[in-house]
């Protein structure tokens, strides 16, 4: 195994070595070149995709939840807004209602009062001329039994009568 | 980096040490002079060269 | 032990030389051990991706991750790092070149491999030269010929009359000295490697064999120190491997790179 070309410089190639190493270097690289880094270039290519493709869904996704919470956000907000302006709307109509009824109570009792002075004014003068009438007729039947005398002249009797009445009152205001 | 700059200083001095020897050996000059002048200016480019050709 | 040192001291060829790098061929200068070993590691590197990205799916299983992460480090950390945005266009050719230099160096630290074909130079100027035709081919194409080499050899801002002294010196930087120095690192890392490997277990077993105890103390030292530097070496060969193709795609980004 030892026994070598002493002779040969080592600085100087070996011609069919040369050959040799070119062919198999260019093998290599042909075999290389033409069947594994394409395939790897390409299977490279795919995982880029699928990492970019997968961060763009996520991205999506993302810009959808947010959409979607913004969303829920704003129907919040606008129920709240809502529920505040009912409840203002409420206490307006409570209000309302209290002022409606009280203005009502009052004015029934107004109504109540005035009508029961009316009445009163009304019985009070009925009374009067009721009062007038019968006192006119018991004075009548009363001087006529006194008197003795049938009264049939009618314009006379009323005109005693009211005399008589007009005495009376004087005599009342007195 | 560091290889490309020893390169140059080895062509440098080489090429015009190599030219220098020429010189020497064809006109006979003695003690070599030519061929330390060539090294020395060789070097001398291949500082400059480095300089151009990497310095800022 | 004595029988160990009755087999050594006749039979190990000592010290190391180049000779140790040029074996005999196996079946004619065609079917060499370096050449058997570098088909092996187009076979493996195939068979690695074909095996770990069969039946790929986008959530990858963890041996189709293997397969991707490698291809994912050169494209991300080398080309995309390196080249910038249209650096994935060559991740390709990187792995590709990354795969290779990392499988043959690592052969280095491999029983019954234990050398890697990089030792012979004639593999790293292979590369060196796809690598130097990759870039000039696509830094003519981006900005034509003729503007292509003149941004490479005039360098901006510079008074005329130095142009004639700075272009040959612009010109072997870098359109010899890249693939130069490219494949010389490559080729006398793993030559190197190769010789200290060689050196303390050869010398081991001259120092066990030696049949004096201090001496055969030392040797099984020098074992140690081969065992640590095996493990050194594997760092170098993948270190290397990087290397090469950091510069290569250096090259590239500086091809296709607009002026400033």
């Amino acid at each position: 195994m030892f026994l070598a070309a002493e002779e040969h410089h080592p600085l100087l190639p070996i011609w069919q070595e040369i050959v040799i190493g070119l062919v198999a270097f260019g093998v290599l690289a042909w075999v290389l070149m033409k069947f594994v880094f394409p395939k790897m270039d390409q299977m490279y290519e795919a995982r880029v995709d699928a990492i970019e493709g997968g961060l763009l869904r996520a991205e999506k996704a993302q810009a959808e939840a947010n959409e979607l919470l913004n969303q829920y956000k704003a129907q919040l907000a606008e129920a709240r807004t809502e529920a505040a302006r009912i409840r203002d709307e409420a206490r307006a109509d409570a209000e309302g209602i209290r002022q409606d009824v009280l203005a009502k109570a009052r004015e029934e009792s107004d109504r109540i009062i005035a009508a029961g002075k009316d009445q009163l004014a009304g019985e009070r003068q009925s009374i009067v001329r009721e009062l007038r009438t019968e006192m006119g007729t018991l004075a009548v039947d009363l001087a006529g039994k006194i008197v003795g005398e049938s009264l049939a002249d009618e314009t006379r009797r009323k005109g005693t009568v009211e005399r008589f009445l007009a005495d009376l009152e004087t005599a009342g205001a007195k | 980096m560091g290889w490309t700059a020893l390169g140059y200083l080895i062509a440098g001095s080489g090429v015009w040490g190599a030219i220098g020897w020429g010189i020497d050996a064809y006109f006979g000059v003695p003690k070599h002079i030519g061929l330390l002048t060539g090294m020395i200016l060789g070097m001398f480019l291949a500082v400059y060269l480095i300089v151009k050709r990497m310095g800022t | 032990m004595s029988q160990l040192a009755t087999l050594t001291t006749s039979d190990i060829p000592w010290p190391p030389s180049t000779g140790d790098f040029f074996l005999p061929d196996v079946a004619g200068p065609w079917i060499t051990k370096f050449t058997i070993l570098v088909w092996l590691a187009v076979a493996l590197i195939i068979a690695f991706f074909m095996l770990t990205q069969r039946n790929a799916k986008i959530v990858p299983s963890k041996s189709q991750w293997l397969g991707e992460s490698v291809y994912g480090f050169v494209r991300d950390g080398v080309a995309k790092d390196v080249i910038g945005h249209d650096g994935a266009k060559f991740a390709p050719y990187l792995t590709t070149l990354f795969c290779f230099i990392a499988v043959t160096n690592i052969y280095s630290i491999i029983p019954t491999a234990q050398i890697s074909p990089n030792s012979h130079i004639a593999f790293p100027i292979v590369l060196a030269v796809i690598s130097w035709v990759i870039f000039n081919v696509v830094g003519i194409r981006k900005h034509g010929f003729g503007h292509y080499v003149k941004m490479n050899l005039v360098p901006p801002g510079v008074p005329k009359l130095l142009l004639p002294l700075l272009i040959p010196i612009e010109f072997i930087s870098t359109f010899l000295l890249r693939p130069v120095t490219l494949s010389v690192r490559l080729f006398a890392n793993m030559f190197a490697g190769h010789l200290i490997l060689l050196v303390f277990t050869l010398g081991g077993f001259l120092l066990v064999g030696s049949g004096n105890i201090g001496l055969a103390v030392a040797g099984v030292i020098s074992w140690g120190m081969a065992i640590a530097l095996t493990i050194f070496e594997a760092a170098i060969a993948l270190l290397q491997a990087y290397v090469f193709v950091m510069l290569s795609a250096s090259y590239i980004a500086g091809a296709i790179a607009d002026e400033h």
